[in-house]
């Protein structure tokens, strides 16, 4: 039933599954606690525009992703800090126009767009050793940045104008928290593709959240829990031919569903005896 | 007693969200005075905490805190903001949101050390809340969070302690408790409270101040008048019988 893990496109595949794992419960422990799921869904679809303009000058479509993520999370970030803009409203303008610009850019490229599919909806099992050294690297990124700042990261997500009264330079560290949130989405892109990665970077958090109140046990159950998902998830879209990335999102989303389900049944049931 | 002169406004004229609501107010405090700061919601009261802390800059006038611009002695003043505030179920116990307050004294890339684990929990026995140190935030009551919120202005040994509405979320009986501490802490500190509920804090204070966008009354409680309170809070008060002290019968609680 497991042989198939010793083909070298399945081992590519779990390395990819455990690196985006590590990356979305970290970073989406951040998302999930500092409540800025739309904001990471932006940054997400915006990075779209550097897929096409990959396509468009002939480069990687990943470089370019992680371009225009990096330049969405400022855009976004600044724009909302500095003019009297509502954030969301900032958000949907970028977000609409990251991914028009996408679609402009892959009409003006010559040829037609090979795997283009595969950037929005994810293909693990097509993940070259480059890209996961690239995504290692990511990581490594961000494990380093998280670690340097955990504890000015820890202030403003809980209560910024604290921060601001601290000392802490709020406006630098939103920016490198958003900055990481783009590295994630990047990292995240090849296992589940643009429009699926806000579900990774919040159920595996969101279900950390349930064990324990501190972040850093946090960020190490929801990496675990995102591990779990990912092999589940790949394993089962093998096993029943399905697409890879939309399959892990399913199993997130069961096993989600199916703990807040029993969850209040078993609180139900404590109340009544 | 120390005459030193810790607040000074002079002719302070400020906006929040583009609403002028700050005019001329002109205030003084010295060491180790505690003074209470009273008047009806959106007068301008967290305006002027917040420009004693540097966050909003006043758009004329002239503001000193320690002898120095505010942004300059914030490391001197404690916080304590209005509580309604903070996410309930925000992963972080009582702890951690103390050791925040020792920030300063790290800054950036440094780790908080065991002599500011062993000040958080000096700070905490001291507010009765060091058995509730593991405990998440928001699993506490709201009296027990507001002593947390102390615990972490007081844990970096502020010269000046300012208080927003600290006594809203907390139990008529507990406030007695409340105020027993922050007399105790008069002794090292100034402290600026403000509240909209005129009778808890006129007992409790040396120096009332009643503000509605400008400056109506500053001085001993024992001087303030039922017309002077009339006149901040633009309705006529009710000056109860039995009492010393005169109360508004508010109509927006």
């Amino acid at each position: 039933m497991f042989e198939v893990f010793q083909y070298q496109f399945m081992q590519n595949a779990l390395l990819a599954g455990l690196l985006a794992a590590i990356a979305c419960g970290i970073v989406g422990v951040y998302v999930v606690a500092k409540r800025i799921v739309f904001i990471s869904g932006g940054i997400a679809h915006a990075s779209f525009g550097g897929v096409g303009l990959g396509y468009f000058l002939g480069m990687s479509p990943v470089l370019g992703a992680t371009f225009f993520a990096l330049a969405s999370a400022l855009g976004m970030g600044l724009v909302s800090r500095r003019t009297s803009l509502p954030e969301d409203t900032t958000i949907g303008i970028l977000w609409a126009l990251g991914m028009a610009l996408g679609v402009i850019f892959i009409g003006l490229a010559p040829g037609y767009a090979p795997d283009l599919f595969s950037y929005l909806f994810g293909n693990i099992l097509t993940v070259p050793t480059s890209d996961l050294v690239f995504m290692l690297v990511l990581d490594i990124i961000i494990i380093a940045t998280v670690w340097l700042f955990y504890k000015e990261f820890l202030v403003i997500s809980f209560d910024e104008e604290y921060g601001r009264v601290a000392g802490v330079p709020t406006e630098i560290l939103y920016l490198v928290m958003l900055s990481l949130i783009a590295l994630t989405v990047v990292v995240l892109i090849r296992v589940v593709g643009i429009i699926l990665v806000i579900a990774l970077l919040t159920i595996p958090a969101a279900l950390a959240r349930q064990f324990t109140h501190s972040l850093s046990k946090m960020m190490l159950l929801a990496a675990g829990i995102g591990a779990l998902f990912t092999f589940g998830g790949l394993w089962l879209s093998f096993v029943l031919d399905l697409a890879s990335g939309a399959t892990i999102i399913l199993v997130s989303a069961a096993a989600f569903l199916a703990y807040f389900g029993l969850s209040r049944l078993w609180r139900r049931k404590r109340r009544q005896s | 007693m120390n005459s030193k002169e810790v607040v000074k406004l002079e002719d302070v004229w400020a906006y929040y969200d583009n609403t002028l609501v700050l005019r001329g107010v002109n205030l003084s405090l010295t060491a180790g005075r505690f003074l209470g700061i009273i008047g009806p919601n959106g007068g301008g009261k967290t305006t002027l905490l917040k420009i004693i802390l540097g966050l909003i800059k006043p758009s004329r006038g002239q503001v000193q805190v320690l002898g120095q611009t505010p942004e300059r002695s914030r490391k001197f003043t404690g916080y304590v903001a209005q509580h309604n505030l903070f996410d309930r179920a925000f992963p972080i116990n009582v702890e951690e949101v103390v050791l925040m307050g020792r920030y300063r004294s790290r800054g950036l890339l440094r780790r908080y050390s065991r002599q500011d684990r062993s000040e958080v929990s000096q700070v905490l026995e001291r507010v009765g809340m060091l058995d509730f140190k593991d405990r998440q935030i928001g699993s506490l009551s709201g009296g027990e969070q507001q002593r947390v919120f102390i615990a972490r202005a007081l844990v970096s040994e502020p010269a000046i302690l300012l208080l927003d509405e600290p006594t809203a979320s907390i139990a008529l009986d507990m406030q007695v408790e409340f105020y027993e501490l922050l007399e105790k802490l008069k002794a090292q500190m100034a402290i600026i409270l403000v509240s909209h509920d005129v009778s808890a804090v006129s007992v409790r204070v040396d120096e009332v101040a009643c503000l509605n966008h400008r400056l109506f009354y500053h001085g001993s409680p024992d001087g303030l008048s039922a017309e002077e309170l009339a006149r901040t809070y633009d309705s006529p008060v009710h000056v109860i019988a039995h009492s010393d002290l005169p109360h508004r019968e508010s109509k927006d609680q």
